[in-house]
């Protein structure tokens, strides 16, 4: 990841006027980008339904949401509502993945790229301090991080990046109308990185249970990691909270929580860039991503394939290829 | 009044875990704040303000165990029990009519039910008032109030409960307790309140079960000023509160505002998942399911929430409220409007946990603020057209 030319305003003057135009000119019913939440520390999905209220929008590296959640189905308000919408280069990927199963209409949509140097672990900030933080900043290289007394700590932004930034080689939106910005440089060397992966992989069988059971024990099965995922797309009928069939147990506890959530990560697979809005939107911090990481890493080695990398591209498991890396076994 | 003076306050834990379970809050290994069951030695955290979700499970649990069943073979011996098992239908049949032996009961199946006893003695101490207050609603939902349903599985457990709660010193911006009536000192539903000072806790009684905790050999009597700090400790808390909203009216605003159009801008980054309700120390929907693998099973009470699609789905598959807006409509309504109809009071202790928590900081506040106001226009009967067209829900998908 390059260092962050620090650009913020610029980029996000250029999303307030593509949103203003947008609305002026009627061709969508309402934008979504990102806006301030309910202090500074945070930046929140922003609906703009009107042009005098485009300054409300923000681009910082808070903007972690990725709202091509909001296209999905049951989402838009009115239903078929025209809508713009602003994606980082991993929300485009999700967005690509929607649209190369026809789930969204490609008709009703106005894309705004907005090109990404990584977005802040806010989660990990926050805990610099015991009591609130109140307002986190990101200058340059730099972190300014204030807590509800006044006290300002500095981190160097290097050292809290979200985990899938650091190894991230697509900055830039794969698919948009108007890109806000100049594309940003992409890595030289696109060779996938799968640390955590690996190191996870390597540890003996019973460490693994101990530390999924861990893990999992303290799901508290809100269905936040599904409902936030663009991609999991089930909505009122998803077999987790289906009563009738009862196919997933209702008790909570490590053993039906894992199921569920093996459940979610093989139904993404081959739709999932691990965009990490799961793992954002857990109320309890379980490291979500990671399964969907560990199922990106089987997609690669076994089927060669990334997902929502291409529009023309055909969802992988809608295909068949002799010449798989796994056709090879 | 009593003073514990901090060095003391692990043998207090020690002391109370002698004779019931002691539940504080504790980091987990993602050094998330969670009330956890305490062990000697282990680390109680009273610096962050809130854990991430309120108490609420270890009276209201999330799986609640009503009773386990199954069945068992009777009549014949052990060796023809398996036999008629594996008889074909027709074997069954013919076999049935044949007459049991004399003094022989045919071999057949009996239910076989066994209640589940779940209700320890326990103390969850270092709670704050918002979530002490939390079980103060409840209790009027699973207690019976004003001759409405008395819950047996809440209330044992409730009863063998005592809250030790302790004053916000320095309350997060998202704290509301001043706008629904309550306090970072408050004692709804409290047993013995603790406010933090120099050196340790003052600690007062609100209960008789408080006052009984009072025996404990650690505390001494207040010193000079303690009585006096601890009253600073609780104003400074409450005037760093800004009450974000005047609840009186809210109840009657949301109900005049029920078709306001601006439910439909509220709603728009709700993602409909249940974190709120189960962050909240006031949410105590529930359903009930046989959890089984052949024929035998449990029969549990597991948490449910208003945005759940299975909540309001009903036989027939008609779902009154299919739609997100409504969802979200609801949980507020219920919360301010109601529930207080029903059982005159607010089912919100103003913790903020809820708007925290929601992945996208859906903020409470400014729900109530913008709908909970009796609308100028909302006193005759709907009849924006516009508003109502525009947001016309065909269920059509994009």
């Amino acid at each position: 990841m390059s260092p962050a030319n620090g650009n913020y305003e610029a980029v996000e003057q250029r999303i307030r006027e593509l949103a203003r135009a947008a609305l002026e000119e009627g061709r969508v019913d309402y934008f979504i980008g990102w806006t301030t939440g309910y202090n500074e520390s945070e930046v929140i999905p922003g609906f703009v339904r009107s042009a005098d209220k485009v300054d409300d929008l923000v681009w910082n590296p808070l903007a972690a949401y990725n709202l091509t959640t909001f296209l999905k189905r049951k989402m838009p308000d009115p239903p078929q509502a025209k809508i713009g919408v602003a994606v980082k280069g991993c929300d485009s990927r999700t967005l690509v993945s929607l649209l190369q199963e026809n789930l969204v209409d490609r008709e009703r949509l106005y894309v705004v790229g907005v090109p990404c140097e990584g977005i802040v672990n806010r989660r990990a900030v926050s805990k610099v301090f015991a009591n609130e933080v109140v307002k986190i900043e990101v200058a340059g290289d730099q972190i300014n991080v204030t807590n509800q007394d006044g006290e300002t700590k500095q981190l160097a932004r290097e050292d809290y990046l979200l985990d899938h930034c650091r190894s991230c080689n697509y900055p830039n939106p794969r698919y948009f109308d108007d890109l806000a910005g100049e594309a940003v440089p992409e890595p030289e060397d696109q060779t996938p990185m799968w640390r955590e992966i690996e190191e996870f992989e390597a540890l003996p069988e019973k460490e693994k249970d101990r530390l999924m059971a861990e893990a999992f024990e303290k799901c508290i099965r809100c269905y936040a990691c599904i409902n936030a995922c663009p991609v999991c797309y089930c909505w009122d009928n998803c077999v987790c909270r289906s009563r009738q069939p009862k196919l997933v147990g209702q008790k909570v506890n490590a053993q039906e929580n894992l199921m569920f959530q093996m459940v979610h990560m093989f139904h993404v697979a081959g739709r999932c860039p691990s965009c990490g809005n799961c793992d954002r939107a857990c109320p309890v911090e379980i490291p979500l991503y990671l399964l969907h990481r560990k199922m990106n890493k089987e997609l690669k080695e076994m089927l060669d394939f990334e997902p929502g990398i291409d529009l023309e591209q055909k969802p992988v498991f809608q295909t068949f290829d002799v010449n798989d890396p796994f056709g090879q076994h | 009044m009593k003073f514990l003076p901090q060095d003391q306050l692990e043998a207090f834990l020690s002391h109370l875990a002698e004779s019931a379970i002691v539940v504080a809050p504790q980091r987990d290994q993602d050094g998330v704040l969670f009330f956890q069951p305490w062990e000697a030695g282990a680390e109680v955290e009273f610096e962050q303000l809130l854990t991430r979700q309120s108490p609420k499970d270890y009276v209201f649990r999330q799986t609640e165990t009503y009773l386990k069943f199954g069945y068992e073979m009777k009549g014949k011996a052990a060796a023809e029990e398996e036999e008629v098992g594996k008889k074909s239908k027709e074997g069954e049949l013919a076999a049935a009519e044949e007459a049991p032996p004399e003094g022989e009961e045919p071999a057949h199946e009996v239910l076989q039910v066994e209640a589940v006893e779940d209700a320890p003695e326990q103390v969850i101490f270092g709670l704050r008032p918002c979530d002490a207050r939390g079980y103060y609603q409840m209790d009027q939902v699973f207690g019976g109030y004003g001759g409405f349903y008395y819950d047996p599985y809440y209330m044992a457990k409730r009863e063998a409960t005592t809250l030790v709660a302790l004053t916000c010193a320095q309350p997060w911006s998202t704290c509301f307790c001043t706008a629904v009536y309550g306090s970072p000192s408050g004692t709804d539903g409290v047993d013995l309140l603790l406010t933090g000072i120099e050196g340790g806790f003052t600690a007062e009684a609100v209960t008789e079960r408080g006052e009984m905790l009072l025996g404990f050999g650690g505390f001494t009597e207040v010193g000079d000023g303690q009585a006096d700090a601890a009253q600073t400790v609780k104003d400074e808390a409450f005037t760093a509160i800004d009450p974000p909203f005047e609840i009186e009216g809210v109840p009657q605003g949301l109900r005049d505002n029920f078709e306001d159009p601006a439910w439909h801008d509220l709603h728009m980054r709700c993602i409909s998942c249940g974190t709120c309700t189960y962050v909240c120390p006031n949410c105590y929907c529930f359903n009930i399911t046989d959890e089984m693998v052949e024929k035998s099973g449990e029969r549990v009470r597991t948490w449910d929430n208003c945005f759940n699609p299975g909540y309001t789905l009903e036989t027939s598959g008609h779902n009154p409220r299919e739609q997100k807006f409504a969802r979200f409509r609801n949980r507020f309504s219920h919360k301010f409007s109601y529930y207080p109809e029903k059982y005159d009071s607010l089912l919100c202790s103003g913790c903020g946990r809820c708007i925290r928590y929601c992945p996208t900081k859906i903020d409470l506040r400014e729900v109530i603020r913008t709908l909970g106001q009796p609308h100028p226009d909302q006193a005759a009967p709907a009849e924006d057209g516009e508003a109502a067209g525009v947001h016309a829900q065909t269920g059509e998908d994009l």
